[in-house]
């Protein structure tokens, strides 16, 4: 082999009129016949100085032959599919020209080389870009990663899908080619906006989840079945809703849930995801001590809102709390087991 | 007779022959398989040949980046190659004898 090779404009003609006529095939059945093509028509001139460049649709027929491929299919019928993998194919091959003219200096084919193997960080790259955009879809985008075990077998998915597409794996038709170019081109147009977003997402998210706790009250209240219980209702003898009750535990301990200094849903439920729509904040009572009581039930809640001045999100000063819907209107009135017992005994001695 | 024509038939084994003892990129192949006087071989068909085994299994293949210009696409051959070359050696073996025995007119009566 020649210590330094030299790719004329004649072999880097040659070469995309070879590709030109193997344009019918897929993308990886072209690659494969002609990866390295100019380097070996540049080793056979060094080696015969003079020698003439075949017929470029002779030496593609050959290749076919003997790859044992189908001879050219006739021109592209019409259609979006075809469009589109006539798009991939006339973007290949301008791709395969301008590579073949970096690849006459050193520096350029060093260059391309890397980004060559650089190739699977794009493809997961563009698969965390598609996750994002379907978020922006479904309404779940924003964090740079997802939030949950489904969505991260979803981005799994999406990174395996394109790192298979990448290995020219998986790719269900021809026509397809031309759609992950497609897509391709969107990805990278997309990158630095979903980057942005990502990154706005999180410095947003901080103060977010700092606002969940702010206050130094318990952190852990009443449970029911391993559950946060967020409040409480309670029923009069007479089956009635009553307000302001005091709970104590068997210790004198103000039973508390766990909400005290914690946000929740005043309106709706779009603030459990994430949103601040229609979201409060937990009221405490207000004893005759002055002191602030979480042990006072039902609980109310105030519409919350953010300070743009001080960037805490906290009660809004125009709202007033608001009770929460019970659970029942009435229950069953209470019939003590004394009484019961009692009136047994009356019956008894009639 | 068309030496062309019979080297059809007998390109696989002579590639995978030529990288059975080390790998070679394509014209690396061309070059070994004229040296060893197949004179009339074809670029491409050795290149289509090359591309055949490979998809078939006989071969693998990498990319080795070169400084000082276009990248080499290599071949080297693996076990499932070995396999069909030592198949391919001995129908040759035993076609080459009983043409040789035939065109020499030693043909038992």
């Amino acid at each position: 082999m020649s210590a330094t090779l030299h790719v004329t404009s004649e072999i880097t003609e040659f070469a995309r009129c070879v590709r030109d006529q193997l344009a019918d095939l897929p993308a990886e059945d072209i690659d494969d016949l002609t990866d390295g093509l100019e380097a070996d028509m540049a080793e056979a001139f060094a080696d015969s100085p003079g020698h003439e460049l075949p017929d470029a649709t002779a030496y593609a027929l050959e290749l076919r032959n003997a790859a044992g491929l189908p001879p050219r299919e006739a021109p592209a019928k019409n259609g979006i599919r075809h469009s589109f993998a006539g798009v991939a194919d006339s973007f290949r091959l301008k791709r395969d020209g301008l590579a073949a003219n970096i690849r006459q200096s050193a520096l350029g084919a060093g260059a391309l080389d890397l980004l060559i193997e650089l190739r699977p960080v794009w493809w997961v790259l563009r698969a965390w870009v598609a996750y994002e955009l379907v978020g922006v879809i479904f309404g779940f985008e924003g964090p740079a990663f997802p939030p949950n075990f489904g969505l991260w077998v979803f981005l799994g998915l999406l990174v395996l899908i394109s790192v298979q597409w990448g290995r020219h794996r998986w790719v269900p038709a021809k026509g397809a080619a031309g759609l992950i170019l497609v897509g391709n081109v969107i990805a990278g147009l997309a990158l630095l906006p979903s980057v942005q977003h990502a990154y706005d997402a999180s410095q947003a998210e901080g103060p977010a989840e700092y606002m969940q706790r702010t206050v130094d009250e318990p952190q852990e209240g009443v449970l029911l079945n391993g559950k946060e219980v967020t409040n409480i209702f309670a029923y009069g003898a007479d089956g009635k809703p009553v307000k302001n009750v005091q709970l104590f535990d068997q210790d004198g301990r103000p039973l508390a849930t766990s909400v005290p200094g914690g946000n929740g849903c005043l309106q709706g439920s779009n603030c459990e995801d994430g949103g601040n729509v229609g979201a409060g904040v937990w009221v405490p009572s207000v004893l005759e001590t002055g002191a602030k009581s979480w042990n006072v039930f039902p609980m109310q809640m105030v519409l919350a809102a953010f300070d743009d001045s001080t960037g805490v999100f906290g009660p809004d000063p125009a709202a007033k709390p608001e009770d929460r819907t019970a659970p029942f209107l009435k229950v069953p009135a209470v019939l003590s087991s004394t009484q019961t017992m009692q009136e047994k005994v009356e019956k008894g001695n009639g | 007779m068309d030496a062309t024509q019979l080297l059809k038939g007998v390109l696989d084994v002579a590639v995978l022959a030529v990288v059975e003892d080390e790998d070679g990129y394509g014209y690396d192949v061309v070059r070994r398989l004229r040296s060893a006087g197949l004179d009339e071989v074809g670029d491409a068909s050795v290149y289509g040949t090359l591309r055949r085994l490979y998809t078939a299994g006989a071969l693998t293949s990498y990319v080795v980046p070169s400084e000082e210009g276009p990248h080499r696409k290599y071949y080297g051959i693996n076990n499932e190659g070995r396999s069909m070359l030592d198949n391919q050696r001995k129908v040759w073996s035993e076609f080459s004898h009983t043409m040789n025995t035939l065109l020499e007119g030693k043909v038992p009566a």
